[in-house]
C-alpha cells in the first residue's frame, strides 16, 4: 500500500461516515431535534443519549447529527458559488490576458489580501444573518482562489501548441477554454474544492460561533459550540462534541485534497 | 519555581487588594452618554449611579429618599414640590452645591425658548422652578402628575461645569476617574461625600465585558469580584463556591403581538396564544425556576401597585385554545413570526420554547433572530413584526412602566390602543391620594390582562455573585449597581 | 517598483469601493446609531437630540459630501456610539491586536519552521509521518474552539493564566504577556500546521536538487548542508506563506478577540457594525487596508534581501 494514496483513503473513509451519518439524518434521528424535554437535561453521555443531553433535554447526537446537513450544505453550496464564479473570472482572465486580466487580478490580489473572515462577517453584518447570507458571503470569500488557480492554468496552456493550432483552425474560444485547456485545469481545481470545502466548513463554524451565521432553532454545529461554550464546566461533552465533528468533516476533505494532488504528482 | 513565583506574585496581588480596596465589577455594555442629562440607557444609570445624585435618590426598597436635597414637601394639590437643600454637600470638584446649580440642572431637563429640554418629562409637566431662598427650590408642575416625584432622582451638576460629557461632576459617594471605551470606567472614593460613614473600598472598576461566559471565567479566576446579572443557568454554572444573592429583577419579560396585525387584532387569536404558553414550563426550563410568573405589565416586586391574581386568568389549556383559535376562523392554527433579538439568549430560548408550545395548538411559528440594532429599529420603531419578545427593566415609578401603553406614546409599539385604558392610567396619575392611585394603577393591569395585550411571561430573577471575602451587598428593584455599601473582610 | 506601484493603486481603489459599499449598506440598512445607543429608555427629546448632533438627519447629499471630505483630508471623523474620534479609539486598541499578531507570529516560526525541517529532514520516516499527523490535526481544529478548550484548561482548570480580560502592557508587562499567551497560541495552532507543511514541501523539494545531491554524495554532513544551503533557499515559498499567514491571523484574532474578550480591533469592528457607527466601521476598513498594505510592503522587502536576484516585477 503506497504511502502516497493513504491520504486518499483516509479522506474518503472519513468523508464517507459523515456523509453517511448527514444521509441516514434526513430520515431518521435517534430523538427529535427540537422537542423540548425538562427531566433529562444536561444529562451526561449514557446508553439511551449517546452524546447527552443540552440545556434543553435534547438529544445532542441528534443535533449534531441534524448539524451535518447544514455543514455539508453550505461547503457544497459555498465552493459551488466558488468555483463556478471563480474558475469563469480565472479563466477569462488568463486566456484573455492583457488590460482586463491585469484589473481583474489585481482586485482578486486585493480581495485575497483581506482576511477573508473579515469579508464574510462584513457581508453578514450589513446584509442580514442566516442561511443564505452565510453561504452566499463564504462563497464570495473563496472566489479569490479558484480565479487565481484557473488563471494560471489557462495561462500555462493557452500558449502550448496544439491550442494555437485549434484557435488557426478557426475554433471558438469559447470552445477552446472548455474543451481544449479546461479539462487539464480540473484536476487543481478539485484539490482547491476539497480545500475549499473544508474552509468553508470552518468559515460557517467561526461565523455561527459569533452569533452571525446559521440561526437558531436550525442546529449548526459552530453555534452549538457558542451556545455549550457557558455549560463548559457543567456538561463539557456539549462543548466537545461538535468541536471534534467539525474536525473530522475538515480533516476528512483536507485528506481527500491532498490525496488527489498526491495522485496528481504521482502520474506526472 | 514558576509555581512559586506565581504564589508571591497572587499573594502581592490580593494583599494590595485588601491595601488599597479596590472592587472589578463586570458590565455588559459601555455607557451610552456620561452625563447624567443625556444618558438614556439603563447600563449606564447601573455605573453612575454611584457619581451622581439628585435632589432624592432611590434606596434599595423602590422608594425615594432625600439625597441632596435634605427634605422635600408636596402641596396638597400636587402640583407644588418644594425642597430644601441639605448643607454641606459638596461636589467632585470641591465646590459646595448651591441653588443656582439645582436650577441650572432642573434648567437644563426643562429647556427654554431657546433651547430643547434634555427631558420630554420635564418640559411636558413642569411650569416653573425658582429659587425660593438660597436653600430652598419650588418647582411647579403645570399638569398633575402625582408620579413625577421619583424624577427628582435626577442628577445635580454644577453650573460651572463647562463639559459634563468629558469631566462628569457630581454629588454621588464616588467620582469619576476615566473611561476607556470598550474597556472600563473606573470610579473611585470622593472623600468629601456628605454622608462621612460612606463610602468603604477605595476604588471601582467597571469592567466591560459582553460576553457572559468570559465574565464568568474572569470571575472564577478572581480577577472580577462581582457578577451582577447572572441567570439562573449561569450562576448554576459557579456551583456553590461563591457567594450568590438572587432577587426579582423588576423586569416583565414579554412576548407582544402586534396588534394592528392580523390575526393578532383578534382578542381571540391572543386569548389563545395566551392559553397555549405555558410559563410555569419556560420559567424552569430557561430560567432553572428562578422566575416570577406574570398575569401583567408590572411585576410583584412593585408590591404596591401591583395587581395579584392576574397570572392565573389564562391558565395553560389546550382545549381551550384551540376552542377560541377555532372560535376566531383558525381551526387547524396559523404560521406567524417571532422576531427576537439575537443578543439575547435568555429571549432565543424561550422563543425556541413558546414554537414548541404553539406546535401543540397548531400555531406554526418560525423564530427570526434579528441584531439588536435592527430589532430597534423594524420592531420598536418601525413596528414591522407579529410576534416578539423583549425584556422590560424596571422603573420606580409605575406610571413610567405602564404608559407604554397608553394610546399617544411615541414607542407604544404594542399598537394598543384603548380608550378606557389611557383614561384609567391619567387619571391614576392625578390621584394624590396614594390608596386610590394605586388601585388605578392596578386596575390599568387588569384591563391590559383581559385584553390578552401581551403574553406577560415572568420576571426573571437576576443572580449577582460576589468574591467570598466581599460584603454589604444591597439589592435594588431597579438597574443600579451601588458601590457605596460594599466591604471586604 | 512599478509592479509595487500598481499593487498600490489596486489595493487604494478596493478600500474606497469597499468604503463606498459600507456607506451605502449602512444607508439601506435597518439600524439607527442613535436609537442603538440610548436604547429601549430613552425617552424622546434625548433620541431627538442625538439624532440631530450625529447628522442623521441631515439630506442624503450633505452626508455623502461629509464622507468625501473627510476621505480627502484622512480625518476619520468622530463615532457615533462613543463620540470620541475613531482614531483614537483604534490607537487605543492596536497594541492588542499587534501584540497577538507578533506573538502569534513568533510562535508560528519558532515552532512552525523548525518543525517542517525536522519533518522534511526525516522524510517519510516516523517523525515526519507524526509530525505530519498532528499538523493536519492542527489545521482541522476551529481556532476558537481550541480557544474555548486552552482556556478552560489552563485558566479554570490549572488557574496558570487569567482567563478573559487584558493587561496592558504599559501596567504590567508580565501580566500582558499572560492575558495574550493563549489567544496567540490558539491564533496560531492552525497556521503553524500549515508552516509546517509548506516549510517540509519546500525544504524536500530543494533535497531533492542537484547540488544538494552533489554535497551529500561528497560525504558533506547533512546538518551543515540543510543550515547552510538549503535553508536560505527554501525561504522565498515559506516567507510567501508568511504573507497569507498574516492575513490569516488577522482574521483568526477577530474571532479569538471574541472568545478571550480582548479590546482589539476585532471586536470593535464586530462592536461598531452592530451599533450602526458609520464613521468607526469606515475608519477601521481604511486602517486594516493600511495595515495590509504595509504587510505586503515588509514582504517584498524580505525577499529582496533574502536574495538580491529577485526583482519585485518577476
Amino acid at each position: 500500500m503506497d504511502k502516497r494514496s493513504i491520504n486518499l483513503r483516509i479522506g474518503i473513509v472519513l468523508i464517507s461516515l459523515l456523509f453517511s451519518m448527514m444521509i441516514v439524518s434526513l430520515f431518521y434521528t435517534p430523538f427529535s431535534v427540537t422537542e423540548i424535554n425538562r427531566e433529562e437535561r444536561f444529562s451526561p453521555p449514557s446508553v439511551r443519549h449517546l452524546l447527552g443531553t443540552d440545556n434543553f433535554g435534547r438529544d445532542v447526537l441528534s443535533r449534531i447529527m441534524k448539524a451535518s446537513q447544514t455543514a455539508f450544505f453550505v461547503g457544497l453550496v459555498a465552493v459551488s458559488i466558488g468555483t463556478l464564479f471563480g474558475v469563469t473570472i480565472g479563466a477569462v482572465s488568463g486566456y484573455f490576458g492583457g488590460i482586463v486580466d491585469e484589473i481583474i487580478m489585481r482586485f482578486i490580489d486585493a480581495m485575497m489580501a483581506f482576511p477573508s473572515i473579515l469579508l464574510a462577517l462584513m457581508f453578514v453584518s450589513v446584509f442580514g444573518v442566516g442561511l443564505r447570507n452565510t453561504i452566499v458571503a463564504i462563497g464570495i470569500m473563496s472566489i479569490p482562489s479558484f480565479a487565481r488557480i484557473t488563471r494560471s492554468g489557462f495561462v500555462q496552456y493557452k500558449e502550448l501548441d496544439y491550442v494555437r493550432s485549434a484557435k488557426v483552425r478557426g475554433v471558438s474560444n469559447l470552445r477552446i477554454m472548455l474543451r481544449h485547456i479546461l479539462p487539464n485545469v480540473l484536476s487543481p481545481i478539485v484539490v482547491a474544492a476539497s480545500m475549499g470545502f473544508s474552509n468553508a466548513v470552518l468559515a460557517e463554524a467561526a461565523l455561527s460561533y459569533l452569533g452571525l451565521g446559521i440561526q437558531p432553532p436550525n442546529p449548526s454545529w459552530g453555534r452549538m459550540l457558542s451556545e455549550s461554550q457557558v455549560f463548559i464546566t457543567v456538561s463539557p461533552w456539549y462543548a466537545i462534541a461538535p468541536g471534534i465533528f467539525i474536525t473530522l468533516l475538515v480533516l476528512g476533505f483536507n485528506f481527500l485534497g491532498d490525496g488527489i494532488r498526491d495522485m496528481r504528482e504521482k502520474r506526472k | 519555581m514558576r509555581k512559586i513565583l506565581l504564589i508571591i506574585m497572587l499573594s502581592i496581588i490580593s494583599l494590595t487588594s485588601l491595601l488599597s480596596q479596590k472592587i472589578v465589577v463586570a458590565v455588559m455594555q459601555d455607557p451610552d452618554f456620561l452625563d447624567p442629562h443625556r444618558a438614556a440607557a439603563s447600563g449606564t444609570y447601573e455605573m453612575m449611579f454611584n457619581v451622581f445624585e439628585g435632589l432624592l435618590k432611590p434606596d434599595s426598597n423602590g422608594s425615594v429618599v432625600p439625597a441632596v436635597a435634605e427634605s422635600y414637601h408636596i402641596s396638597e394639590d400636587g402640583l407644588t414640590y418644594t425642597f430644601t437643600l441639605r448643607s454641606g454637600v459638596k461636589f467632585h470638584n470641591g465646590f459646595e452645591v448651591t441653588v443656582d446649580d439645582v436650577l441650572y440642572s432642573l434648567n437644563r431637563l426643562k429647556g427654554n425658548n431657546q433651547e430643547r429640554g434634555l427631558s420630554s418629562d420635564f418640559e411636558k409637566f413642569v411650569s416653573k422652578i425658582e429659587a425660593v431662598d438660597e436653600k430652598t427650590i419650588k418647582v411647579e408642575l403645570s399638569t398633575l402628575n402625582t408620579d413625577f416625584l421619583e424624577k427628582f432622582i435626577i442628577a445635580i451638576i454644577p453650573a460651572n461645569n463647562d463639559n459634563h460629557e468629558v469631566n462628569p461632576i457630581g454629588t454621588g459617594p464616588f467620582k469619576f476617574v476615566k473611561y476607556q471605551p470598550g474597556q472600563r470606567l473606573v470610579i473611585e472614593k470622593f472623600d468629601e461625600y456628605w454622608n462621612p460613614e460612606l463610602p468603604i473600598v477605595d476604588e471601582v472598576e467597571f469592567r466591560i465585558i459582553p460576553d457572559n461566559q468570559a465574565a464568568i471565567m474572569s470571575f472564577m479566576a478572581g480577577d472580577v469580584q462581582i457578577l451582577p446579572r447572572l441567570d439562573a443557568i449561569q450562576a448554576m454554572v459557579l456551583g456553590n463556591r461563591f457567594n450568590l444573592i438572587t432577587a426579582e429583577q423588576n423586569m416583565v419579560q414579554l412576548m407582544a403581538m402586534n396588534h394592528a396585525v392580523s390575526p393578532f387584532d383578534d382578542i381571540r387569536v391572543r386569548r389563545a396564544i395566551n392559553h397555549a404558553v405555558d410559563k410555569d414550563e419556560i420559567i424552569e426550563i430557561v430560567a432553572g425556576g428562578y422566575g416570577t410568573k406574570l398575569g401583567s405589565n408590572m411585576s410583584p416586586i412593585m408590591s404596591m401597585y401591583h395587581q395579584e391574581g392576574l397570572e392565573d386568568y389564562y391558565e395553560t389549556s389546550l382545549v381551550r385554545s384551540r376552542q377560541l383559535l377555532s372560535e376566531a376562523g383558525y381551526p387547524d392554527g396559523f404560521s406567524t413570526k417571532i422576531t427576537v433579538p439575537s443578543n439575547y439568549q435568555f429571549h432565543i430560548d424561550t422563543a425556541q420554547i413558546i414554537v414548541e408550545q404553539l406546535k401543540r395548538v397548531g400555531i406554526e411559528a418560525e423564530i427570526e433572530l434579528v441584531e439588536w440594532s435592527v430589532w430597534l429599529d423594524k420592531v420598536y420603531t418601525s413596528r414591522e413584526y407579529e410576534m416578539t419578545i423583549i425584556g422590560l427593566t424596571g422603573k420606580l415609578s409605575a406610571y413610567d412602566i405602564l404608559r407604554r401603553y397608553v394610546s399617544d406614546y411615541p414607542r407604544n409599539f404594542y399598537n394598543y390602543f384603548n380608550i378606557e385604558y389611557d383614561r384609567v392610567v391619567k387619571m391614576a396619575i392625578e390621584k394624590t391620594d396614594i390608596e386610590e392611585k394605586a388601585s388605578l394603577f392596578k386596575q390599568a393591569q387588569i384591563i391590559l390582562t383581559e385584553d390578552a395585550a401581551a403574553v406577560y411571561i415572568m420576571d426573571p430573577n437576576f443572580f449577582v455573585a460576589l468574591a467570598p471575602n466581599l460584603f454589604g451587598y444591597k439589592v435594588y428593584p431597579l438597574y443600579v449597581q451601588d458601590m457605596s455599601t460594599l466591604y471586604y473582610r | 517598483m512599478y509592479v509595487y506601484l500598481k499593487k498600490l493603486f489596486a489595493m487604494i481603489l478596493t478600500v474606497l469601493l469597499v468604503s463606498l459599499i459600507a456607506f451605502v449598506a449602512f444607508e439601506v440598512i435597518p439600524g439607527n446609531p442613535a436609537l442603538s445607543r440610548l436604547g429601549v429608555d430613552a425617552e424622546e427629546s434625548q433620541f431627538e437630540a442625538l439624532s440631530a448632533e450625529l447628522g442623521l438627519n441631515d439630506p442624503l447629499g450633505e452626508r455623502l459630501s461629509r464622507w468625501f471630505k473627510g476621505l480627502l483630508t484622512g480625518d476619520l471623523g468622530t463615532s457615533m456610539r462613543y463620540s470620541v474620534p475613531v482614531s483614537d479609539l483604534i490607537l487605543d486598541r492596536i497594541p492588542v491586536t499587534l501584540s497577538l499578531a507578533l506573538m502569534a507570529m513568533m510562535f508560528i516560526t519558532l515552532v512552525g519552521i523548525p518543525l517542517g525541517i525536522v519533518s522534511a529532514k526525516y522524510g517519510h520516516r516516523l517523525p515526519d509521518i507524526l509530525i505530519s499527523m498532528i499538523s493536519q490535526i492542527g489545521m482541522a481544529i476551529p481556532s476558537f474552539w481550541s480557544g474555548i478548550i486552552l482556556m478552560y484548561i489552563f485558566g479554570i482548570v490549572l488557574r496558570w493564566v487569567s482567563p478573559g480580560g487584558y493587561v496592558p502592557w504599559s501596567e504590567d508587562a508580565v501580566g500582558a504577556f499572560k492575558s495574550l499567551l493563549l489567544p496567540a497560541i490558539a491564533i496560531a495552532l492552525p497556521s503553524i500546521a500549515s508552516i509546517i507543511r509548506y516549510t517540509r514541501n519546500s525544504v524536500m523539494d530543494q533535497m531533492k536538487s542537484d547540488y544538494v545531491q552533489l554535497a551529500l554524495s561528497k560525504g558533506l554532513n547533512i546538518n551543515s548542508v540543510l543550515y547552510k544551503h538549503v535553508l536560505k533557499n527554501s525561504l522565498i515559498p515559506i516567507v510567501t506563506v508568511l504573507g497569507m499567514i498574516a492575513a490569516n491571523i488577522l482574521g483568526g484574532s477577530i474571532v479569538i478577540e471574541q472568545v478571550f474578550t480582548l479590546p482589539g480591533l476585532g471586536r470593535l469592528l464586530i462592536n461598531a457594525i452592530s451599533t450602526r457607527d458609520l464613521p468607526l466601521v469606515q475608519g477601521m476598513v481604511l486602517y486594516i487596508a493600511f495595515i495590509i498594505v504595509i504587510i505586503n510592503f515588509l514582504i517584498d522587502i524580505v525577499y529582496t534581501v533574502i536574495d538580491p536576484r529577485i526583482r519585485l516585477g518577476a
